[in-house]
């Protein structure tokens, strides 16, 4: 970058100047990706709780389903054995099964939190250097609080390179601050700026696949049912509820048969 | 224990994490085409008020702004429109496009159909394993031509064991010609035990249905008493019933019994 001689004899220094601009633009990079951060938190809590609403109302009916279905498929074995017929029994029971674990998997799930010692290490060997309360001034205290939540947020999930990156990231930009200078605190800011600006793309990426998920997708159409006065999850259990009833009766039928005049 | 070692080293806990990739995102992904296909899609919606009131062409483009949202119902409607040339200019290739979407989608008429359109181009594999995916999804004549499939051996190797077992399912499902096959296959008795108590109680579901081959069966049976009592009223009530429809066995019998019995 060449500046004018009038420039120069305005400012300190170019490095000065550069610094400026850098800081700020350290700081408006880091309150983008704060935001975004928040979001992203936002979106999961939602979606969790939406899968939750999901599975409780509409899931157990699948299940439910499924498993009538799988009952009819096993009758008609007993009616008539069949290589196709075997086959179709086989085919509904495991269905059966996964959609039963699908739906009520969340009550098994006792979230046991057992961290291997290798993690361990690695989290107390990040969190030392990000811990908030080692923070040099109120900027980087704000930052630090963000890399320390996801930082926890990595360690319950066994994210390890989550974790890992964080750990790159601090070494990296800490590395050449032992020869303190001004064009190496630039390049610190630099640097900084960089992991940033990596963590938003990073992150509207996570943001991309979220809502592209299957669970996504039927939130979004759940929401936008919601906007027309609709409830989706009623609607959707409403449909499923016909369809038991109606293989409850086929059931029924096959049951009739198999006693009639089964084998 | 070695294994429980490695099991406790590996043991990586899902934490609050979502679970995009899980055993759950087919019951998400079931969730999701269910809603897609819900009746309350409103482009789906108008196009049946549409079509109801005979204006054709505007249906034909709902029913496309519906296709293109993945509204499989509607892709099927589409397709069957195109096959017609109704509301829109006719067209094979729109018609083959809309139900193959549709049938990826587990449409079962569009399978059905797809099927159809395989078996008439020659493809025997193909419209074997669409009917076999309608006939999964319950669908009665999907389930009576793979039966019919099995037994000709077209697209699948050739068994009577399987037509059976499809016939029958069909047949519960008051399938008069799949009734009237499936008894045939209990009275021949070649590729599964010959019985003739169900070939009699299906041939007289199928009978009572209309279906002539099953009324002159069943009259038979009452005749040499096969899988049910002979009854001599009942032999000339069910042949009698088969030649009004004209079954050219049923017609010698009664002719022959007329001389004989008038």
């Amino acid at each position: 970058m060449s500046l004018m001689p009038a420039e120069i004899i305005l400012q300190p220094s170019p490095n000065a100047a550069g610094f400026a601009e850098k800081r700020e633009r350290l700081a408006a990079v880091r309150a983008a990706l704060a935001e975004r951060e928040a979001d992203i938190a936002q979106i999961r809590y939602q979606l969790k709780a939406f899968e939750g609403r999901y599975l409780q109302r509409v899931g157990v009916l699948y299940a439910e389903l499924d498993e009538i279905t799988a009952r009819i498929t096993e009758r008609e074995v007993d009616l008539y054995d069949s290589d196709s017929a075997r086959r179709r029994a086989q085919e509904a029971r495991q269905r059966a099964q996964e959609t039963h674990e699908a739906a009520f998997g969340a009550d098994q799930e006792p979230e046991e939190f057992d961290p291997s010692p290798s993690l361990k290490t690695l989290f107390r060997e990040v969190a030392k250097r990000i811990h908030p309360d080692f923070a040099s001034d109120e900027a980087e205290q704000k930052h630090f609080t963000l890399l320390m939540t996801r930082a926890n947020h990595a360690y319950r999930c066994g994210d390890a390179e989550t974790l890992q990156r964080l750990l790159d990231d601090h070494l990296e930009v800490n590395a050449s601050v032992a020869y303190e200078g001004d064009g190496l605190a630039l390049l610190r800011l630099v640097r900084q700026i960089h992991h940033a600006e990596r963590d938003i793309a990073a992150l509207d990426r996570e943001h991309q696949t979220l809502l592209g998920s299957e669970i996504g997708q039927l939130y979004t159409g759940a929401e936008a049912a919601s906007r027309e006065g609709r409830d989706l999850l009623a609607e959707l259990a409403a449909s499923l509820r016909e369809r038991i009833a109606d293989a409850q009766y086929r059931l029924e039928f096959v049951d009739r048969q198999v006693s009639a005049h089964g084998r | 224990m070695e294994d429980k070692a490695q099991s406790g080293l590996q043991h990586i806990p899902s934490g609050g994490a979502l679970t995009l990739h899980s055993v759950r995102s087919s019951i998400f992904a079931r969730g999701r085409r269910d809603a897609a296909n819900s009746s309350s899609n409103s482009a789906y919606q108008r196009a049946v008020a549409e079509y109801n009131a005979g204006r054709f062409p505007e249906a034909a483009a709902s029913f496309s702004q519906a296709a293109d949202q993945g509204h499989a119902e509607s892709q099927y409607i589409l397709s069957t429109m195109y096959d017609a040339g109704k509301g829109v200019p006719q067209d094979d290739a729109q018609a083959a496009r809309w139900e193959r979407t549709a049938a990826e989608q587990g449409h079962v008429y569009a399978q059905a159909n797809l099927s159809f359109r395989c078996y008439s181009a020659s493809d025997f594999a193909g419209a074997f394993e669409w009917c076999q995916r309608a006939a999964d999804g319950e669908l009665a004549w999907a389930q009576y031509n793979l039966g019919l499939m099995y037994q000709k051996g077209e697209g699948v190797a050739p068994s009577e064991a399987e037509a059976a077992h499809w016939y029958r399912l069909a047949a519960s499902q008051g399938l008069a010609d799949a009734q009237q096959r499936l008894a045939d296959l209990y009275y021949l008795g070649q590729s599964i035990p010959r019985s003739y108590t169900q070939a009699a109680l299906w041939y007289r579901r199928a009978a009572e249905q209309g279906s002539a081959r099953a009324q002159f069966q069943l009259g038979h049976l009452y005749d040499v008493g096969l899988g049910i009592e002979h009854d001599y009223t009942l032999y000339r009530y069910w042949t009698r019933m088969a030649a009004e429809q004209g079954h050219e066995g049923a017609l010698r019998e009664v002719n022959r019994r007329d001389y004989r019995d008038p």
